[in-house]
């Protein structure tokens, strides 16, 4: 291994993929190096000149890596990628499990006060789909990544947008909402006193913050499942990284 | 994904096709690990195509991420761990209607050709 480690360091400091898929890729050329380092030593050469011609049929071209890059790269990009590598360190654990907590205990106890509910606006429905598919994708994803069945990797990463997408349309349920009962509460009370206008429209407040509220929690929660569930397909690719190495080395 | 094959070959990415054709086709009698791929790739041909083995990856990636072949890592006594790649049945496929579109290709190439006077 020491024999090519001035290749494959290069190799590593040139390709931009992922983990653990750029691992695999500089274990594969490690292999084939010392293939084909055998390969001309057995047709005569002397160790120096094989190894020469080993990373001569080697050397991978720039363009050879941002093809592998292309092939490689994740949906949701590199940056959040390295952004990820940050997650799973004590601190950033204890965060987000009292993150979790505050966003558990605070929608309890909003679901808990009756009042909050007088007026439940129509698009509460909608947001509330939208968190039962965010609690459903986390135990879908949850049994993927925990389970010992699943050993391939690489399909962990397959609909981890879906949180995002479902904080997106939580926020968008929320602002479509709060438009179409602000336009419906001016159109019915356009024609009071300014007075009645300004307590009407406290009132109106109070009934639309249900709304917004259980808006916004849906898509923080939808946040941090994306958040979390990220970190840990992180985690356990690093796990994978570290096996393959172990094994190889 | 691997567009359906259309009948004719693109001379555009000939070279491309030719490539996947040929690594399809070695794989076809069982699995190779890459450097086993070029070696007998070469052999073959006579030393006609020789791949420089760098640029073996990025097809064997592209065509492991379409689902035409498998890459497993196996465990080998004393030898580093490698990876090795083998045929799936939608590479088979696909390797067949390479075949066919080539034979149509060269045939044309030929009327073409060999019909010029030197």
């Amino acid at each position: 291994m020491t024999r090519f480690t001035h290749v494959l360091k290069q190799a590593e400091h040139r390709l931009r993929t992922p983990e653990p898929a750029r691992t695999r890729i500089l274990l594969e050329i490690a292999a084939d190096l010392e293939d084909s380092y055998q390969h001309y030593l057995d047709h005569g050469l002397d160790e120096t000149e094989a190894a020469r011609c080993a990373e001569e049929a080697f050397s991978t071209s720039d363009e050879t890596l941002r093809l592998l890059e292309r092939i490689h790269q994740p949906g949701f990009g590199s940056p959040t990628t390295r952004f990820f590598h940050r997650v799973g360190t004590v601190w950033s654990t204890i965060l987000l499990v009292l993150l979790f907590a505050f966003e558990l205990l605070l929608a309890a106890h909003i679901s808990s006060d009756r009042s909050f509910f007088v007026h439940p606006s129509p698009f509460l429905w909608p947001i509330g789909v939208l968190a039962l598919a965010a609690i459903a994708f986390t135990l879908w994803k949850l049994t993927e990544i925990l389970s010992r069945q699943s050993r391939d990797v690489r399909r962990l990463r397959v609909g981890l947008g879906v949180p995002l997408l479902v904080a997106g349309a939580s926020l968008a349920v929320t602002f479509l909402g709060f438009l179409f009962h602000l336009q419906r509460f001016f159109r019915v009370n356009s024609q009071g006193a300014p007075e009645a206008l300004f307590m009407n429209f406290a009132g109106w407040m109070v009934s639309i913050s249900s709304l917004v509220t259980i808006g916004l929690l849906t898509a923080i929660l939808a946040g941090l499942v994306w958040f979390a569930v990220s970190g840990l397909v992180i985690h356990r690719e690093a796990q994978e990284m570290e096996r393959l190495l172990q094994a190889s080395s | 994904m691997i567009q359906p094959a259309p009948t004719a070959l693109d001379i555009q990415s000939l070279s491309r096709s030719c490539n996947q054709a040929l690594i399809l086709a070695t794989l076809s009698s069982g699995p190779h690990h890459g450097y086993q791929l070029v070696l007998e790739l070469e052999e073959k041909s006579g030393g006609a195509f020789r791949f420089r083995h760098g640029t073996l990856y990025p097809i064997l990636h592209k065509l492991e991420s379409d689902g035409l072949i498998r890459g497993d890592w196996l465990d080998e006594p004393s030898r580093r761990r490698r990876k090795s790649y083998q045929l799936t049945d939608a590479g088979r496929e696909y390797l067949h209607s390479q075949i066919a579109r080539w034979r149509t290709f060269v045939d044309s190439f030929f009327q073409v050709v060999g019909e010029t006077k030197t």
